[in-house]
């Protein structure tokens, strides 16, 4: 019941060769530079699927990494270290090292498409690029792909390693907390008026709050497989919720900073806030009926549904799982209201009478701190 | 000749779905039963206080009511035995209509063998198959029976049943032993509070959370 969300990981970029701007006073630091570079293009051509090898080669290379998702998570984590010892330069304190930085990052030209955009959707004459003079926006749309790329392979792996799924997810959010938190502070200050959403702290809070969201959903899997009560599963989907809604909180606020973000992120979170806010509803109605309160277990199901069916997603494969989950529940309700009819006949309670649902949240994101070579590098121009 | 006289069979699932789906009534009839018993033993008991507080008029009221429920719960019985009638009488037709495909594929068998049809067979063949409609019609036959209509409540029989409350009332209070006089007051010391274990264990929704947490190495 999972709604697939993948534009995330659908970000793009343009080559850059760092050897050829940062001028290099030894052969560490040309070194280093030319590993930078081929690294970079390994995570270039992999996802503006330029790839020419064979997945077999791509595994072999790969030292033995079977995903695709996988073999990209490789290629980030190996390349990131090296881009790290590169930021502390951004933070040049004199003047003359700034004009001199910035005239390298011009030279760079650092660009990256968006996956939120409006335009992005619609793909008429292929993405659009945004350019971002600073290390730090490279920095940060390198860890929103991470990101993207890491919920994907969750996703892959969901159906056959329930932990190893929901481990994966806290660890993207880990990875976009320290984005917000960390990363995008210090960039946003530096942004043009146009920019992608993703170089956005408050994005980067929206996507960790979908990550934790959809970790307690695969918890939620794992829970409903060792029959755990309906009252603790209900607690659980509406703890899923409250991830949501706050992200659509934040959701809001960015809409006004950033125009042209996709509602599609806005349609996600709310389409699954509604799935889950059902499914809890009806754990929830499953409770109070085996308590003896089966109006109460109508009131709250009639309540819920009347909400969902208000707007339902336009496109399959959401539009499919959708109805799934309303004609369940809908099947439920119809053999609650048919045994109260014949054998309880209880006075079914007003919607101000219903129990309130209550969540509660139990996953928390896995911490992300970033790996960095120690090196020392030498730059001509710099002082 | 024998396509016209032979009907196709009923498919499987249709009678497994009926079947089916009588017996989710018959578990609804059950519940049902159970929800009127408790409302009967709680007119009789309704009753039993009315009979301590010398209101004759309100426990007969209360058996009045006891009698109305014990009525509905002979129906819902009598509901019970048709829905079990109806699936036997399911069950046998099934077996009857399988009966008959056998008897059909022997028929079609000895037809094959034979190049005339054996008159002698036929008549057995019809013979058999008019066995089974009669008991058919016959089991219908008792089906559409009506079920004869309420007895009357007998005054008479509902003041015999009063007086047996009475008399296993008085009985009850019989056995009770004398009532002792109140013991003399035992001074507790100003102040003084007995200690309580403070013991609160967690609840089994906590143990299902803790032990999901740890599974998922949350």
């Amino acid at each position: 019941m999972m709604l697939h969300f993948v534009q995330p990981s659908k970000l793009k970029t343009k080559k850059m060769v760092f050897e050829d701007v940062y001028a290099s006073c030894d052969s560490t630091t040309l070194e280093h530079l030319k590993e930078l570079s081929s690294k970079r293009k390994a995570i270039e051509d992999s996802i503006n699927e330029c790839n020419f090898v064979t997945e077999a080669i791509a595994k072999e290379m790969s030292g033995g990494l079977e995903s695709r998702f996988e073999q990209d998570i490789h290629k980030i984590e190996n390349y990131l270290p090296f881009l790290e010892i590169l930021i502390p330069y951004a933070d040049a304190t004199s003047t003359i090292n700034q004009i001199q930085i910035s005239q390298w990052n011009a030279a760079l030209k650092i660009r990256w498409s968006s996956a939120l955009t409006t335009s992005s959707f619609f793909k008429i004459k292929g993405p659009k690029f945004f350019q971002i003079n600073n290390l730090r926006f490279e920095l940060g749309m390198t860890l929103f792909l991470c990101g993207g790329i890491l919920r994907e392979r969750a996703l892959e792996v969901l159906s056959t390693d329930l932990v190893q799924s929901a481990t994966i997810f806290r660890q993207a959010a880990g990875i976009y907390h320290h984005l917000a938190q960390e990363v995008l502070p210090h960039l946003e200050p530096e942004l043009p008026p146009e920019k992608p959403p993703e170089a956005l702290a408050a994005v980067s809070s929206i996507m960790s709050l979908i990550c934790l969201a959809e970790a307690q959903a695969v918890t939620i899997r794992k829970a409903e497989e060792k029959g755990t009560s309906s009252s603790l599963l209900a607690k659980l989907h509406h703890g899923v919720t409250l991830f949501l809604e706050e992200a659509i909180g934040i959701f809001h606020t960015v809409v006004t900073q950033c125009k042209d973000i996709s509602s599609r992120l806005s349609e996600f979170m709310y389409f699954c806030k509604c799935l889950h806010e059902l499914k809890g509803q009806q754990y929830l109605a499953e409770s109070l009926k085996a308590c003896g309160q089966i109006g109460a277990a109508i009131g709250v199901l009639s309540s819920v549904l009347n909400k969902v069916k208000k707007k339902i997603p336009g496109e399959d494969p959401w539009k499919s799982i959708y109805q799934k989950q309303i004609q369940d529940a809908s099947e439920v309700l119809r053999k609650f209201v048919h045994e109260n009819d014949f054998v309880w006949h209880e006075k079914i309670p007003s919607i101000y009478e219903l129990p309130l649902p209550e969540g509660t949240k139990i996953v928390t994101f896995i911490p992300y701190s970033p790996k960095r070579w120690e090196r020392q590098l030498s730059f001509k121009g710099l002082v | 000749m024998f396509t016209r006289i032979f009907g196709k069979p009923k498919p499987e699932v249709n009678t497994l779905t009926a079947l089916d789906e009588l017996n989710d009534k018959l578990e609804m009839l059950e519940k049902k039963e159970k929800v009127l018993l408790k409302k009967a033993a709680a007119e009789v008991e309704k009753a039993k206080e009315f009979t301590r507080a010398k209101n004759k008029r309100a426990a007969i009221q209360c058996l009045k009511r006891k009698r109305l429920y014990e009525q509905q719960i002979e129906q819902l019985g009598n509901f019970q035995l048709r829905i079990h009638d109806q699936m036997i009488m399911l069950e046998g037709a099934k077996a009857t209509t399988e009966t008959v495909d056998a008897l059909r594929t022997g028929a079609a068998a000895m037809r094959a063998m034979q190049k005339e049809t054996n008159i002698d067979d036929v008549d057995k063949t019809m013979d058999e198959i008019n066995e089974q409609t009669e008991n058919m019609k016959q089991i219908q036959e008792a089906l559409s029976t009506p079920i004869g209509a309420a007895a009357d409540f007998d005054e008479d029989e509902l003041e015999a049943e009063l007086e047996e409350l009475e008399g296993a009332e008085l009985e009850e209070q019989l056995l009770q032993p004398a009532t002792t006089a109140p013991a003399a007051p035992v001074h507790v010391p100003a102040g003084w509070q007995p200690t309580r274990p403070v013991s609160s264990k967690p609840t089994a929704e906590e143990d299902e959370l803790a032990a999901l947490q740890a599974e998922m190495a949350l």
